[in-house]
């Protein structure tokens, strides 16, 4: 079985040879070619390059597009800052909240230099792995998109005190997200997956995520064309899974580290795709040993979950993480074959 | 059982009922007066709510925002006729975020609440480096340095404060508070920066600093 047959049998529930295996490694493969992150965040061929090397060391099943969200803020005005060994960082957000927002310009998804990164990134490896690896964008969900915009003081102070304009705001933000799914879908991802903080328990209280966020949520993914992954980014979400597992076009969730599989899956149902739950940026200070007993008990607890796939979740894989310690989840996946470990 | 006036506030506080929290706040002063307002009302909703915060009971960044924001608006007030605030007057705290962090709202909410009770606070902004912290902290004859990061890896640059404390022998003398969200994920980061402490929330802070300055007080 090749990645993509793995993947696709792990959507549809079907037998396979052993756990998918998910790693967020966007950032680590600048680190393999040894590229400034500045170009690599710049240059789609450099980033497909680097992905080239992270299939190559570290064997994932998934391939992710560049994982940058603060590069979307910069295409609306924002400043952001290259890091030496980080994906970059929103640095001032364009405007102080909605209120002084005067108006709205889109980034042309044709011409803007930013965006078209993002597609052709894709596009590049897509070309290179073909029908071998799914490859996953990772873009801003509208619920998100407004913190590169406000920052995350200014977008909360928005949803709290001004609702009208948050409102008007979403509305324009809707078709432009829809238009940007469809994007990625044509440069070829296999899937779109969307960090959702601010669909997040841990951010909002359930009357906002019922009144604000779920509506939103619901008109963008309707219109979206191809599977879509909810991604809990960086808080727990089962709390609120019960609210967003019946999206239009959601195949499934990336869970917080050590969220409790079993019961997002009874939340959930049997149908849904659900990845976790290893906190990537964790795996930088654990030994090699410390890393494999993590992945034997997460595999014997939830491997034999036809829809589960195993990996990390939250932030990249740091920079300086070890190449073993990456490679540990798939081969203890591949120790572990079709059901619980021997 | 009666619902006691400071039951109705600390429930329009869990509803994010900002307006009428103040409004509560404001008849209840109009009556007994601004200070007794503060002492009988606000800090007992407000040591409430940082109980249920702290016990991570399903209270979100929203609403602790918007009790921070209750506390603002009452202590404005109140300071309208005289200043007004939780305890006595103490500090002061440096505080800001350390260098290459750019995710300030946790830092606004600690000095909000640093402000409610009493604390005088020098803030620094974003992207700090760890040197200005330490000569700031040096300049106003401050105990604390409090620094927040959200991420792993910014979080990593507080060790530079930890360093120039004790490159100028003050460790001890200076006390190192950090915070933010990386810090509920990973507990075990406060030792590896070099923190002396830290607070599950913004509200935990004001004792957080009574204590880290108690503790530079007995060197």
């Amino acid at each position: 079985m090749n990645s993509m047959e793995r993947i696709q049998a792990t959507i549809r529930g079907m037998d396979k040879d052993r756990c998918a295996v998910s790693l967020t490694l966007s950032l680590f493969g600048a680190r393999l070619i040894q590229c400034p992150l500045e170009t690599y965040y710049t240059d789609a061929v450099c980033y497909s390059r680097g992905q080239e090397e992270v299939l190559r060391h570290c064997h994932p099943d998934i391939l992710f597009g560049p994982f940058a969200l603060p590069l979307e803020g910069r295409a609306f005005g924002s400043d952001i800052r290259f890091m030496d060994k980080n994906p970059p960082n929103l640095k001032r957000p364009a405007w102080a909240s909605v209120r002084e927002m005067p108006r709205l310009n889109f980034p042309d998804l044709d011409s803007d230099p930013t965006m078209l990164y993002f597609f052709e990134a894709v596009h590049h490896m897509k070309k290179i792995h073909g029908n071998k690896i799914p490859i996953a964008a990772i873009t801003l969900s509208p619920v998100d998109l407004p913190v590169m915009l406000f920052g995350i003081h200014g977008w909360l102070e928005s949803v709290l005190f001004y609702k009208d304009e948050t409102r008007k705001l979403m509305d324009k933000l809707v078709p432009y997200c829809i238009k940007k799914i469809n994007r990625f879908m044509e440069s070829g991802a296999a899937f779109v997956v969307m960090p959702c903080a601010f669909a997040n328990p841990s951010v909002i209280t359930r009357e906002i995520a019922e009144t604000i966020m779920l509506p939103v949520l619901n008109d963008t993914f309707r219109e979206s064309k191809g599977p879509l992954l909810i991604h809990s980014a960086g808080a727990p979400l089962i709390p609120f899974l019960d609210l967003y597992y019946d999206l239009p076009g959601v195949s499934g969730f990336v869970l917080n580290g050590e969220e409790d599989i079993r019961l997002a899956r009874r939340r959930v149902g049997p149908e849904k795709v659900l990845i976790g739950n290893v906190e990537g940026p964790t795996l930088v200070n654990h030994s090699i040993d410390k890393i494999e007993q993590i992945c034997r008990q997460t595999l014997d607890a939830c491997g034999d979950d036809p829809r589960f796939i195993f990996g990390t979740t939250g932030a990249d894989i740091a920079y300086d993480t070890p190449v073993s310690n990456i490679q540990v989840f798939t081969k203890t996946s591949d120790a572990a074959g079709r059901g619980k470990l021997l | 059982m009666k619902e006691t006036i400071q039951d109705h506030l600390f429930a329009l506080m869990l509803k994010s009922r900002k307006d009428a929290a103040v409004q509560l706040i404001a008849q209840y002063a109009d009556q007994y007066g601004s200070e007794a307002a503060v002492i009988h009302l606000l800090e007992p909703a407000l040591n409430r709510f940082g109980v249920i915060w702290a016990g991570q009971e399903n209270v979100s960044l929203a609403q602790g925002y918007i009790v921070a924001r209750i506390a603002e608006e009452v202590l404005a007030g109140a300071a309208a006729a005289k200043p007004v605030y939780i305890g006595q007057k103490k500090g002061p705290i440096v505080i800001g975020n350390i260098e290459d962090d750019y995710h300030d709202l946790g830092r606004k909410l600690v000095t909000t609440f640093l402000r409610a009770y009493g604390w005088q606070v020098v803030d620094m902004g974003n992207d700090v480096l760890a040197e200005d912290l330490f000569d700031q902290a040096q300049s106003v004859k401050s105990k604390v340095i409090a620094v927040s990061a959200m991420m792993y890896t910014t979080a990593m640059n507080i060790q530079k404060v930890r360093q120039v404390i004790n490159r100028h022998g003050l460790k001890g003398k200076i006390k190192l508070a950090v915070g933010g969200a990386v810090f509920l994920l990973r507990p075990e980061l406060v030792d590896e920066v070099g923190g002396d402490g830290t607070s599950r929330n913004a509200l935990g802070a004001p004792e957080l600093m009574k204590s880290l300055w108690e503790a530079a007080d007995r060197l």
